[in-house]
């Protein structure tokens, strides 16, 4: 087991152990890993075959994480931040790329090619990412599991194992989330709210 | 929106969406019983829903591996035409061979992202012979293998177009007895693999297909043993198990991470066989948290199949992650009978041979696949059947074991006389008699009460003396100390300036061995236990012996000393046998590498067995055992929690250990042979490092204590003064809203509970009765009718209400995060509450009368309070995290009050009309000070100066409503001291 490994395995036991101070010491390494992850991909990348998110969050968690020393619950939370990291990096981006456009300086994150290389998306991600917090407000599990399968790409069943609820709670919280995300998300775009 | 109209939207919804469109808006207007904000609400959301699309469908990030562009894509020399399924661990799609003109169809499971690639590679090649060469009519033949362009390993199967056998059952509703045949043709083609070697290790519904002229055909054969690295088995099997596997389907032993063989598939063909005559599953999970599904395999006795089809229950299917609901009519209607007829054709018989098949212990059940089916044969032609009920006969067989002696003649008498009063004998031999009501503990007495911390004691062999550890009254390096258990003369038996730690006596009581640690070096040295020269044995490496507890013990043939030691750094412990005459040492158990390690050995009174303490990662510790010759590794407990001691019970029934499973450290008796722990009744908090006399009457045992009060500090000026005080531990006080009356907690009663006093500490009364967990931080309700608070009977943390004057208690939170800290908003509905729920500690708030919770902070939040008018939330970032935030109860920007509050202070603070108080340490000594804050000012002021320590990490402050009094907590003394316990017959 190799220093990192041993850093983030202890701050994972630590965190869930209720020392949000170890939250504060993972984030980075985290962030750390799926930043040179991403790289990777990409310097390997062929057309055709994109980056995954899934892959991306348990390649790091298969990396960071001493595999024989975890405990579940680790695990869980391993997931729940690579989720929320995924998505600061990519809105953060967004948001970057808006600012430049109204000539502002853009921010520049090494994450920046990831981006721009997976398909065409249409999705406005500042406006899904806005309407995520006030989803949170009203629903935070709703939040979470909309974190957790789009941006970390986790299925129902691993999101269901990381929230420990059972999948069909996934399931009608999903379908809920995504309704409610839609109509939002319409009214932002047509009312520019 | 208000979260339980959330909550109710999102219901309708669910069922609205499972109704044709065309049906859908009447179906919605009955179901809103009128409330047309509802209708247009969910109607609006269903539509939103309809309209949606694929939107978020797909990962943000590419989906590469999903199924539209997986189409017409190349594995290997396979064409992909379809996905047909997706497991933890891998992809399936139908595919053709790209050069076969035969276009025969197969299955190419794709191994997902994020396994281990080469370890699955290697082990395929090993195996692929052997699979390649199992050829049965109802086995899937696995036909290839190998690595995509991208490196991806892939298994290639023949493919089986047909449903999964629990479904096929069900939808031609075959018969119990076509069930059965069905059942012994998968027997058989298990029993075939077995023959060559082969174990399945994943043997469930969803792995046996049946195609369309009813062949069953088994899938994945071997395939669980190519994906299951053998590095995870030794350590935690959880992640393994919950990965690789479907739960409900793993035998104990997988679960345990001990040998896996043909035992395992009869067991997995058991539960199979369970699920098809049932309908139901074998055990009722709460959960799927790991732990709890452990337990229920390992150590929960599945309910009768003739009982299970009277039950009323919800199952998730696996496949699709819906529910359903199983009725007796259902059940029965699939099966073709009456619901009574069909549980009267599972009573005896076919109950005895599906329990025997899930028998806990490996080498009870059927000893092999075609046994099982054999016995099924036997029960069609109506044969009496081998498989019998295990409880009388197994019991009888266990007691004849242990009392060879005992009267043959009475054993076969009794279950004719009385046969419900020997099982009920029988359950309780198996016990420890210490958990027997029949064994009365008589008395619990101080031993020593000296200046600090008496620790570690250890009964000599004849009971009549102690050893223990003492620091002497000028609190200086720990020695070791012996005097007699009737008290009297105080001898010291080191005097070494070293930290001299664990005694243990040789068997004959001649001689004492203990650990020394000096400046550089630990050794273990060997005394004569009169005193005299001390001979040094070995060198063991550091550390660990500043740990509580007992780290050396004697093996009663007076052969080994047992100790934890290890040769580097970054090696786990583990335990070595020591020979005391020569120090020549050999390593005894196996901790996984990565592991804390283990430690605190202690040997069975007859000397056979070892028990020990293993800890994964810090602050975790489980109870193991092992034979001392060669043998299996098993684990006791499944707890998560600390260990800090453990011992055999007298009768080496179970092991004694001092553990915080539910919140302080009490005593607990883990019964070795099943069983959950239980707590040795009449030891209170702070016990550990208990150890029993040889004829089991006496245990001693050290008690750590705490001695904290509530002290008052005017705020006009003065001295501050004791307000409520005990010899034990009173903390977390709290006024009443008239002032008049103090909430707070105390374990002056034996247990942490709520108690309530005057507000000047007079007429304290108690006001729960949980009797073990910690149950603390009350607060009042605005109207001071109720105090809110958390406990933790069932191992979590939860906030309840009680009212004030006395009466039952009524849960609040019941989510199995830790909820804890609860704090009422001024208008009285809503009570907040810091939880671990959504992954770290935030502040939630509750609906006093029942609902959803609402998570309140986003950037942590711990311990909040509303101010006095209202308007702002107060609270402390977290557990240990510093700093002290408000917001605007009505939501707005965060603001920081007192930013460099120290971590773990969270509790050392209130808030007032024009600033806050608080307490904070000093940088150097033992004391601190209490401050004021004013808002608008910068810097606080010093109210008073403490030479005390405070209590960290409690909620331990307190305003008067009248602004005037503060009520805060000290630690006035702190030590450990001597127990003896005794009971009247030999426990």
């Amino acid at each position: 087991m190799d220093s990192a490994q041993e850093g983030v395995t202890q701050l994972l036991a630590s965190w869930s152990k209720g020392d949000r101070g170890a939250l504060e010491r993972l984030t980075p390494l985290v962030y750390g890993e799926l930043k040179r992850l991403a790289g990777r991909y990409l310097r390997r990348e062929r057309p055709g075959h994109t980056l995954q998110a899934t892959a991306l969050v348990h390649e790091a968690f298969l990396r960071l994480v001493d595999q024989r020393n975890v405990e579940w619950q680790n695990r869980a939370h391993f997931f729940g931040v690579a989720a929320q990291l995924i998505r600061r990096i990519l809105v953060d981006h967004a948001r970057g790329r808006m600012a430049a456009k109204r000539g502002a300086n853009a921010v520049k994150l090494s994450l920046e090619d990831v981006v721009e290389t997976p398909r065409q998306r249409p999705l406005d991600l500042v406006a899904l990412d806005d309407a995520l917090d006030a989803l949170a407000k009203m629903d935070p599990q709703q939040s979470r599991i909309v974190e957790l399968r789009f941006f970390a790409g986790l299925s129902i069943e691993e999101t269901a194992e990381v929230l420990c609820i059972s999948p069909a709670t996934v399931k009608r919280d999903w379908t809920a989330a995504k309704a409610w995300l839609y109509r939002d998300l319409s009214g932002r775009a047509a009312g520019g709210a | 929106m208000a979260p339980e109209r959330w909550q109710k939207i999102k219901e309708l919804l669910e069922a609205c969406l499972e109704r044709a469109a065309t049906e859908r808006d009447a179906w919605l207007e009955t179901a809103c019983c009128g409330d047309a904000e509802l209708y247009r609400e969910v109607r609006s959301l269903a539509e939103s829903y309809e309209a949606s699309g694929d939107l978020l469908e797909a990962p943000v990030l590419g989906n590469g591996e999903g199924p539209e562009q997986q189409e017409g894509r190349r594995v290997g020399p396979y064409r992909i035409l379809r996905e047909i399924g997706e497991g933890g661990m891998a992809r399936v799609y139908l595919g053709v061979r790209a050069d076969d003109a035969s276009r025969r169809q197969v299955a190419i499971k794709v191994i997902k992202r994020g396994m281990d690639y080469e370890f699955i590679l290697r082990r395929f090649r090993n195996e692929s012979q052997i699979l390649a060469s199992l050829d049965h009519p109802n086995i899937a033949r696995l036909l290839d293998g190998g690595t995509t362009g991208d490196g991806v390993p892939y298994f290639v199967m023949e493919y089986i177009d047909g449903p999964a056998i629990d479904r096929y059952c069900d939808e031609r509703r075959l018969t119990i007895r076509e069930r059965v045949e069905l059942f012994r043709t998968v027997c058989a083609a298990v029993e075939r693999a077995h023959r060559q070697g082969i174990v399945h290790r994943d043997i469930k519904p969803g792995n046996i297909l049946v195609s369309a002229d009813g062949t069953p055909k088994l899938l994945d054969f071997g395939i669980a043993k190519v994906m299951d690295p053998e590095g995870w088995t030794a350590a935690d099997r959880t992640l393994t198990v919950q990965r690789l596997m479907t739960p409900e389907y793993a035998s104990p032993e997988q679960v345990r991470g001990t040998a896996v063989s043909e035992a395992t598939d009869v067991y997995s063909l058991g539960v199979l066989l369970y699920e098809l005559l049932t309908g139901h599953r074998p055990y009722r999970l709460r959960s799927r948290a790991p732990h709890e599904m452990a337990q229920a395999i390992c150590e929960v006795e599945p309910e009768k199949p003739s009982t299970a089809v009277k039950r009323v229950e919800e199952i998730t299917r696996p496949q699709t992650g819906t529910r359903e609901m199983v009725t007796p009519a259902q059940v029965g209607e699939a099966r073709g009978m009456a619901p009574e007829k069909l549980r009267r054709s599972l009573e005896g018989d076919l109950d005895n041979i599906v329990l025997m098949a899930m028998r806990k212990e490996p080498e009870r059940r059927y000893r092999s696949a075609a046994e099982l089916a054999e016995d099924l044969g036997r029960y069609l032609e109506g044969r009496p059947v081998r498989a019998r009920r295990d409880t009388l006969v197994y019991r009888t067989e266990k007691f004849l074991q242990r009392h060879r002696k005992a009267s043959l003649a009475a054993v076969a008498a009794v279950p004719v006389l009385a046969p419900v009063a020997l099982l009920t004998f029988f359950w309780a031999r198996s016990e420890p008699e210490l958990l027997r009501e029949s064994s009365q503990l008589v008395r619990t007495a101080p031993f020593t009460t000296f200046q600090g911390a008496e620790k570690q004691p250890a009964l000599s062999p004849d009971g009549s003396k102690i050893a223990f550890v003492w620091s002497g009254p000028e609190d200086e390096n720990a020695d070791i100390y012996v005097r007699p258990v009737e008290g009297g003369e105080l001898f010291r038996l080191t005097t070494d300036v070293s930290e001299d730690v664990s005694p243990v006596w040789s068997p004959d009581g001649s001689r004492i061995a203990f650990l020394r640690t000096g400046k550089q070096d630990t050794a273990v040295f060997v005394s004569p236990s009169g005193g005299g020269v001390h001979r040094a044995v070995t060198e063991v490496y550091p550390t660990r012996v500043e740990a509580e507890g007992r780290h050396i013990d004697w093996s009663p043939d007076g052969r080994w000393l047992a100790l934890a030691d290890r040769a580097a750094a970054g090696e786990p412990f583990r335990i070595f046998l020591v020979d005391p005459e020569t120090g020549a040492k050999a390593p005894l158990t196996e901790p996984p590498e990565g592991a804390v390690g283990d430690s605190g050995p202690a040997f069975s009174p007859d000397g056979k067995w070892i028990s020990f303490l293993r800890s994964p990662s810090s602050g975790i510790t489980e109870l193991w055992v092992r034979p001392v010759e060669a043998g299996e590794e098993r684990r006791v407990t499944h707890d998560g929690r600390s260990i800090i001691s453990q011992t055999w019970s007298p009768d080496g029934r179970g092991l004694v250990f001092s553990s915080n499973r539910t919140g302080g450290f009490h005593l607990w008796v883990a019964p070795l042979w099943g069983g959950m722990p239980r707590r040795l009744p009449g030891i209170g908090e702070g016990a550990s490092e208990a150890v029993f006399s040889r004829d089991g009457r006496r245990m001693a045992y050290s008690h750590f204590f705490v001695d904290a009060n509530i002290w008052r500090l005017d705020v006009a000026g003065g001295a501050p003064r004791t307000a409520i005080a005990s010899t034990q531990y009173d903390s977390s006080p709290q006024f009443s809203p008239d002032g008049k009356r103090v909430a707070f907690r105390s374990n002056r009663a034996g247990f942490h509970e709520i108690w309530v006093a005057g507000a000047d500490g007079r007429d304290a009364r108690q006001l729960t009765r949980f009797g073990g967990p910690l149950t603390g931080t009350p607060r009042w309700s605005p109207d001071g009718r109720w105090i809110a608070f958390d406990s933790r009977p069932e191992g979590q943390a939860d906030i309840y209400r009680v009212p004030a004057e006395g009466g039952p208690v009524r849960r609040v939170t019941s989510q199995t995060s830790e909820d804890v800290v609860p704090s009422w908003s001024r208008d009285g509905k809503w009570i907040y509450f810091a939880s671990s729920r959504s992954g770290e500690w935030q502040v939630w708030k509750a609906p006093v009368e029942g609902g959803t919770s609402v998570q309140v902070t986003q950037k942590g939040g711990f311990a909040a309070f509303e101010s006095l008018d209202g308007r702002w939330l107060y609270y402390a970032r977290g557990r240990s995290v510093p700093g002290v935030f408000r917001v605007p109860v009505e939501g707005g920007e965060e603001v920081p009050v007192v930013p460099e509050m120290k971590p773990g202070y969270w509790g050392y603070w209130a808030p007032a009309r024009d600033g806050i108080y608080y307490a904070a340490p000093d940088e150097k000594g033992p004391g601190g000070g209490i401050f004021f804050l004013r808002f608008r000012e910068r810097r606080p002021r010093r109210l008073i100066s403490i030479d005390k320590p405070f209590a960290v990490a409690d909620s331990a402050f307190a305003l008067s409503p009248g602004g005037d009094m503060i009520l805060f907590t000290l630690i006035d003394q702190r030590g450990s001291d001597l127990m003896l316990a005794e009971w009247s017959e030999a426990p």
